[in-house]
């Protein structure tokens, strides 16, 4: 009924997953032992759109909605940190941390809460325009 | 369409009007739903809708009937402007600038028609 709400909606709850793993990647910022025992790694998600089979109907069901394909570790190298009272220290005092840069980090929260704003934005106006359709009849 | 009463010139060409802004917001959503989507290119109405429904604007204009429009369908956009480095083409601040326009668009014609409406419940009536 409301325009363009599916695409909007399944925006918006891509978004949130990604807000939810970018707080995980910055809460485990320090973690060298994760579930596994191992050193915590990035993780990502990716994005992939979702063609409508009902594309066309002039219904509530058309265009293309996005989802979350997977979640990913990022795969690029551990920085090593010299903490020789570490526990997981090595014989040179050297210990892996995480692959996570606060920074990176902080950058991917605004583009997410912003492209969750944009998202938010297309609904309120989908929705004036159908309460605008409401007033034809009024 | 047969004119009448209800189905003036004018009628029919803010009811396609807003026919064509509600598909349209359909694109642009998709558009910014999937602004962060690796390799999306952008959506719009299908062009075989946008002629037809030109058209039709053109001929209602002139005083003619039309005929029912094709089904507005969306589709990938046949002219995409630069993509970024991870193969998507949506341009959030066009997108934005879009739905601004298009919404105003199908406020204006959603107003003129109730004002349309009213006009005829007057006539009909001898009150507002």
């Amino acid at each position: 009924m409301i325009p363009g709400i599916d695409a909007s909606s399944s925006a918006l709850q891509v978004e949130r997953t990604r807000l939810d793993v970018i707080a995980g990647n910055l809460a485990n910022a320090q973690n060298t032992g994760d579930a596994n025992g191992n050193v915590y790694r990035r993780k990502m998600v990716v994005f992939e759109s979702k063609l409508n089979d009902a594309l066309g109907s002039t219904g509530s069901s058309a265009g293309a909605q996005v989802r979350v394909s997977r979640v990913i570790d990022d795969p690029s190298p551990l920085p090593k940190v010299y903490m020789p009272g570490h526990p997981k220290a090595d014989a040179q005092g050297m210990v892996e941390m995480p692959n996570i840069n606060p920074l990176d980090e902080m950058v991917d929260m605004m583009t997410a809460s912003r492209s969750y704003q944009a998202n938010l934005q297309a609904i309120q106006t989908g929705r004036s325009m159908f309460e605008e359709s409401l007033k034809i009849v009024e | 369409m047969s004119s009448g009463l209800f189905a003036t010139p004018a009628v029919e060409s803010l009811r396609l009007a807003m026919d064509d802004a509600a598909i349209r917001h359909q694109a642009i959503a998709s558009n910014i739903a999937n602004v962060n989507t690796p390799g999306y290119r952008r959506m719009d109405v299908s062009s075989s809708f946008e002629q037809a429904y030109s058209d039709a604007i053109t001929r209602l204009s002139n005083g003619e009937t039309v005929s029912e429009l094709p089904e507005a369908r969306i589709e990938t956009a046949a002219v995409q402007g630069p993509a970024r480095p991870d193969g998507n083409t949506v341009q959030i601040e066009q997108e934005m600038v879009n739905m601004a326009q298009n919404s105003a668009k199908y406020e204006f014609a959603g107003q003129m028609l109730a004002q349309n409406y009213h006009g005829l419940k007057l006539a009909i009536t001898g009150q507002s």
